[in-house]
C-alpha cells in the first residue's frame, strides 16, 4: 500500500481527489417535536477518485445527487458517512481555518453565472478575491494579475472594472473560470458550468476548458446530465443514478459498450444528430 | 426627485439659520402676541410675541438632527446583531431575535420617560433611547435579508475559495443588503420626525427656549382657539418631512429593484 | 365567413406566418425584435423553430397567441392567419375562440404554468368546459381520457392529484393533455422539454410525434438541434430576429447553405463523435438595437464580403430552401453526417 510520501513529494500516480463511501441524508420534513419525520437519501455510498490530469464526468439525471457530490466534495455540505482526500489530506477532519486554506486547491465552476457572481462585486475584486486571500496580494500587484488571468479566458483585459451585469451568459461563466483560476488550483469542479449557455458560447467555454486542462494539467471533474457534452470532453465517466454510482467506465467504453441498464436507457433516449426520422 | 430637494433645501436652512432668520427666534414681543402674518412676520407670532417663522427656521436643525440621531444608533445596534444573527443562526440567532420582540414590545412613550427620570431631559439623550427602539427594526429586516442572501449561489462560490465568515460578511452579504437597509433607514428617519415631534409636544424632547418644529407645534397648542394658524405651520412643515423621507426611500427601492432585476436574482 | 369552412386545407396550411415583424420600445426608438418573418405550419408536420437566445424565437411563438407582453411589444406589421382569422389584428371574441380551441400553447417549466391550487383533473375539466357545452361529469370523463391519450398512467386516479404530486416528466404531459382538450389543430411547444431529464425528453417528443402523426401541426420552439434532426420535418433556423434559413430538417442540416446554420450545427456537442475542438463563431448575438442594417450576421461571418453589407432579401436555392445569404451559391458549407 503506497500510503503518501512523508517528505512531502506527491506521488504523481496518487490520485488527486479520493471520493470515499460518501452518503448525504437530508431531513425534508420535521415532526411536531423538530424530529425529523421524512428523510431523503441524496446520496448513497459513493466512491470514485480524480487521476491528475484527467477529465472525469459525473453524469445523472435531474435528483440523481450529482449537484450534492459537488457540495460533498467542496465541503459547502458536510457528508453523514466517508472520507474526501485532496492531494492526499482529509478535508472531512479539517478545521475551518484549515479547511479555508486548503480550498485554494479545488476551484468549483457553478451552473448559473448570473447567480453565482456577486452582483455588488466588481471583476477585479471578483476575480483577484482568491489572490487577495490565499496570497496576501497588494493592490498595486492585483491589477497587472487579474489582467493576465481575464486575457487567458479570453475576455477583453480593460474590464477590471465592470460588473457581472455588464456581461452575457458565456461572459460570466468565463468570469467564472477565471475566478477558479486565481486561486491556482489542482482540481477544477465544473457543476453543469456550461448547460445554461446557448450552444454557441457552450462550445467555446467546453473549448476553454479542455485548454486550460493541457495547459495547466488540471484535473477536471466534469458533472452534467448532457451526455454529448460528456462524449467531447469526458476522458472516465461514472454514472449516477437515485444518489448511487450504477456504473464507471473509459468514455469510450462507456458509450460503445454501456453495462447497467440505466446507462443504457440514458444512451438510447439521447437525440442525435444525423439521426433523421 | 422633488422630496431629495426638499432635504437638500431644508438641511442648507439648518446650516445658514443664523443669518436668515428674519428675527430673534426668542426675542419676545408682549405687545404684539398672537399677531396674524404681516410683513414683519410671514407667519405672524406665537403667545410671547416671537416671530413664527423664526422659530420654525431655527428649529430646523434640530427637527432634522433628531431622527438621524436615533436611526444612528438603531442601525449601530441593529445592523451588526442582524447580520451575525441571520449569518451564523444558532443559539445567538434565537437569543437576539427574542430581545428584538421584547424591545419590540416597550412603548416608546414610557423608555422616554425612564430616561429622562435618570438622565435628564435632552434631545440627545431622549433620540439615544428612541434609537435603542428602532434597534429591532433594524434587526429584523437585516436579518430576513440575510437569510435569503446566504443562500446565494455566490456566497457558496465565496466559501469556496476558501474566504473567511467574517470575510463574506463584510464583502458579500453586507453590500447586498446595502438597499434594504437604506430604505428601511428612510423609513425610520420618518418616525423619527414624528416621534421627536411628539415627544417635544410632550415636553420631554426639546426643552425650551430651544427651538424645535415639535415645540412650535406645542406652544400653538396653546393659543388654538385664538389663532389656529399657528399650529397649521408646524404641522405642515413636519408633514412635509416625513413625506420627504418617504419618497427617497421609495424612490431608493425603486432602483434597487431594477438593479436586481438585471442581477438576475 | 366563406373562407371559414376548412378552407385552410386547400392551400396546405394551419397556420400561416406572413411577413411578421414585432418592434420593441426601447430608449434608443422603436427597434423591431422579430422581423419578417413568415412560414407555414401544416397538418401532421412537426416544424422547428430553432436559434440561440435574442434570437427572437420565443417572441415569435409567443406573438402567434397575442400573448407577448403587449406593454413592451407590438406587432409592428404581417399577418397570422388560422380558421380564417388574422390573428395579428383579431378582437378580443376572435382571439378566445382561436386561442386552445384552435391553436393551443405548452411551455418549457410545466411546474410554473399550472395553478397550484387546482387538481389535474379540474384543471382539465376547467379548460374544457371554457370552450364546450358540457356537463362536469362528462368533460371529467374526458379528461381522464386525454390523460390516457397523452400516455400518463393509472389517469383516472390522477384525476385528483394536485400539481406538486406529480414528477417533470408527468407535468409535461399533463399540460399537453390540457393544450389538446378542446382538438385543436395547432399546437406550439416552446422548448417543451429543456426543463425534463433525457430519457423523459425522448417520451415527450415520441409524445409530440405521435400527437403530429395523428394530424396535428406542431411548431417545436428549441434550441436544441439534436431534436430538431430527431423529430422535426421542417426547421426554420432564426438569427437577430430573422429567418435565416429554413427548409426540410434532413437537408438544411446536412447540407445548410448559410454560415450560421453550418456554425451551429458545428457547435452541436453530439454524443455520436467526439472531436477534438468544437468549432465555434466569433461574437454574440447583438441586442435588437444593434443589428446591422445589411447581413445580420455578417460581423460575425468568416466568409463575410462587400456585398453583405446590403440587405438581404430571401433567397429560395432549391425547392422548398429559403436561405437570406447572398453568397450561399459560392460557399460549401460542411453539414452534419447521417447517423450510422
Amino acid at each position: 500500500m503506497p500510503e503518501s510520501d512523508i517528505s512531502g513529494v506527491q506521488d504523481v500516480t496518487s490520485p488527486r481527489v479520493v471520493a470515499e463511501n460518501l452518503t448525504k441524508v437530508f431531513v425534508t420534513k420535521r415532526n411536531a417535536f423538530g424530529l425529523p419525520a421524512r428523510r431523503l437519501t441524496a446520496v448513497r455510498g459513493v466512491s470514485f477518485e480524480l487521476r491528475q490530469g484527467e477529465i472525469y464526468a459525473l453524469v445523472g439525471g435531474s435528483g440523481s445527487g450529482k449537484s450534492t457530490v459537488a457540495r460533498l466534495l467542496t465541503r459547502l455540505e458536510k457528508s453523514d458517512t466517508g472520507r474526501v482526500l485532496v492531494n492526499g489530506t482529509d478535508w472531512t477532519l479539517l478545521r475551518r481555518s484549515a479547511l479555508q486554506k486548503q480550498r485554494r486547491a479545488m476551484q468549483m465552476v457553478f451552473q448559473n453565472p448570473y447567480a453565482s457572481l456577486d452582483p455588488t462585486s466588481m471583476v477585479v475584486h471578483l476575480v483577484g478575491e482568491p489572490m487577495i486571500i490565499h496570497e496576501k496580494l497588494a493592490r498595486r500587484d492585483l491589477d497587472a494579475r487579474v489582467r493576465a488571468l481575464l486575457d487567458d479566458v479570453g475576455l477583453p483585459s480593460d474590464s477590471l472594472h465592470k460588473y457581472p451585469h455588464e456581461f452575457s451568459g458565456g461572459q460570466r461563466q468565463r468570469l467564472a473560470i477565471a475566478r477558479a483560476l486565481a486561486a491556482d488550483p489542482d482540481v477544477i469542479i465544473a457543476d453543469e458550468a456550461v448547460s445554461a449557455l446557448d450552444v454557441s458560447s457552450q462550445a467555446k467555454v467546453l473549448n476553454l476548458l479542455l485548454r486550460l486542462r493541457r495547459e495547466r494539467s488540471l484535473t477536471i471533474l466534469f458533472i452534467t446530465h448532457d451526455l454529448g457534452v460528456v462524449r467531447q470532453v469526458a476522458d472516465r465517466i461514472g454514472v449516477l443514478s437515485e444518489g448511487e454510482l450504477v456504473e464507471e467506465a473509459q468514455a469510450d467504453a462507456l458509450f460503445d459498450e454501456p453495462t447497467h441498464e440505466y446507462t443504457r436507457t440514458l444512451l438510447r433516449s439521447v437525440p442525435i444528430m444525423g439521426r433523421w426520422r | 426627485m422633488v422630496a431629495l430637494g426638499l432635504l437638500a433645501l431644508l438641511l442648507l436652512v439648518a446650516l445658514v439659520a443664523d443669518w436668515i432668520m428674519p428675527h430673534d427666534p426668542n426675542a419676545q414681543d408682549l405687545l404684539g402676541q398672537n399677531a396674524p402674518p404681516s410683513a414683519t412676520h410671514p407667519l405672524g407670532t406665537d403667545d410671547l410675541g416671537r416671530d413664527i417663522l423664526s422659530r420654525l427656521i431655527d428649529g430646523t436643525g434640530v427637527t432634522l438632527l433628531a431622527p438621524f440621531i436615533a436611526v444612528g444608533v438603531g442601525v449601530l445596534i441593529g445592523l451588526p446583531v442582524g447580520m451575525l444573527a441571520g449569518y451564523f443562526r444558532g443559539i445567538f440567532d434565537w437569543l437576539s431575535t427574542r430581545v428584538a420582540d421584547a424591545l419590540f414590545a416597550v412603548p416608546g412613550i414610557l423608555l422616554a420617560m425612564a430616561i429622562v427620570a435618570i438622565r435628564g431631559p435632552s434631545t440627545v439623550n431622549v433620540m439615544i433611547g428612541v434609537g435603542v427602539l428602532f434597534a429591532p427594526r433594524v434587526f429584523r429586516v437585516i436579518r430576513a435579508e440575510v437569510l435569503a442572501i446566504r443562500q446565494a449561489t455566490f456566497v457558496d462560490a465565496a466559501r469556496t475559495i476558501g474566504a473567511s465568515p467574517m470575510r463574506i460578511l463584510r464583502n458579500n452579504i453586507l453590500p447586498n443588503t446595502a438597499g434594504t437597509l437604506i430604505v428601511q433607514c428612510t423609513v425610520l428617519l420618518g418616525m423619527g420626525v414624528l416621534i421627536e415631534a411628539a415627544l417635544s409636544f410632550f415636553g420631554i424632547g426639546v426643552q425650551p427656549p430651544q427651538a424645535s418644529w415639535g415645540v412650535v407645534l406645542r406652544r400653538s397648542f396653546d393659543s388654538l382657539t385664538e389663532a389656529p394658524m399657528q399650529s397649521i405651520y408646524p404641522g405642515i412643515a413636519i408633514t412635509l418631512l416625513v413625506l420627504a423621507f418617504m419618497y427617497v426611500g421609495d424612490g431608493i427601492r425603486e432602483s434597487i429593484g431594477k438593479e436586481h432585476r438585471e442581477a438576475g436574482w | 365567413m366563406i373562407t371559414r369552412a376548412g378552407g385552410n386545407h386547400e392551400n396546405g396550411y394551419a397556420l400561416r406566418i406572413d411577413d411578421l415583424s414585432v418592434s420593441a420600445a426601447t430608449a434608443g426608438g422603436v427597434v423591431d425584435v422579430v422581423s419578417g418573418v413568415s412560414f407555414d405550419l401544416r397538418p401532421c408536420e412537426i416544424t422547428a423553430l430553432a436559434g440561440e437566445s435574442g434570437s427572437g424565437k420565443t417572441v415569435t411563438a409567443l406573438a402567434v397567441l397575442r400573448l407577448h407582453d403587449v406593454r413592451t411589444l407590438r406587432i409592428r406589421t404581417g399577418r397570422i392567419l388560422v380558421d380564417g382569422a388574422d390573428m395579428a389584428s383579431a378582437g378580443p371574441d376572435v382571439l378566445r375562440r382561436i386561442r386552445g380551441e384552435k391553436v393551443s400553447m405548452v411551455f418549457q417549466e410545466p411546474m410554473n404554468s399550472i395553478d397550484p391550487m387546482y387538481t389535474v383533473g379540474s384543471a382539465i375539466v376547467e379548460v374544457i368546459r371554457a370552450h364546450q357545452r358540457v356537463t362536469r361529469r362528462a368533460a371529467l370523463r374526458q379528461a381522464g381520457e386525454l390523460l390516457e391519450h397523452v400516455g400518463v398512467p393509472d389517469p383516472r386516479n390522477r384525476l385528483g392529484a394536485y400539481p406538486f404530486e406529480l414528477s417533470g416528466g408527468l407535468l409535461q404531459r399533463v399540460m399537453i393533455a390540457m393544450a389538446i382538450a378542446n382538438q385543436p389543430s395547432v399546437l406550439i411547444a416552446d422548448e417543451p422539454t429543456t426543463a425534463l431529464d433525457v430519457t423523459v425528453q425522448q417520451q415527450i417528443m415520441q409524445l409530440l410525434r405521435r400527437l403530429a402523426d395523428e394530424g396535428m401541426s406542431i411548431l417545436l420552439v428549441t434550441h436544441d438541434l439534436a431534436v430538431v434532426s430527431e423529430y422535426a420535418d421542417t426547421i426554420n433556423v432564426m438569427y437577430a430576429g430573422q429567418i435565416v434559413e429554413s427548409g426540410p430538417v434532413r437537408e438544411v442540416l446536412s447540407e445548410p447553405e448559410h454560415p450560421y446554420t453550418a456554425g451551429l450545427v458545428g457547435a452541436v456537442p453530439d454524443v455520436a463523435n467526439r472531436r477534438l475542438e468544437l468549432s465555434t463563431i466569433p461574437g454574440r448575438v447583438p441586442p435588437p438595437d444593434e443589428f446591422p442594417a445589411g447581413c445580420r450576421f455578417a460581423p460575425r461571418c468568416s466568409f463575410a464580403e462587400a456585398e453583405c453589407d446590403a440587405p438581404v432579401a430571401q433567397l429560395f436555392p432549391r425547392e422548398e430552401r429559403r436561405v437570406r445569404c447572398v453568397r450561399h451559391a459560392q460557399l460549401s458549407l460542411e453539414g452534419v453526417e447521417p447517423y450510422a
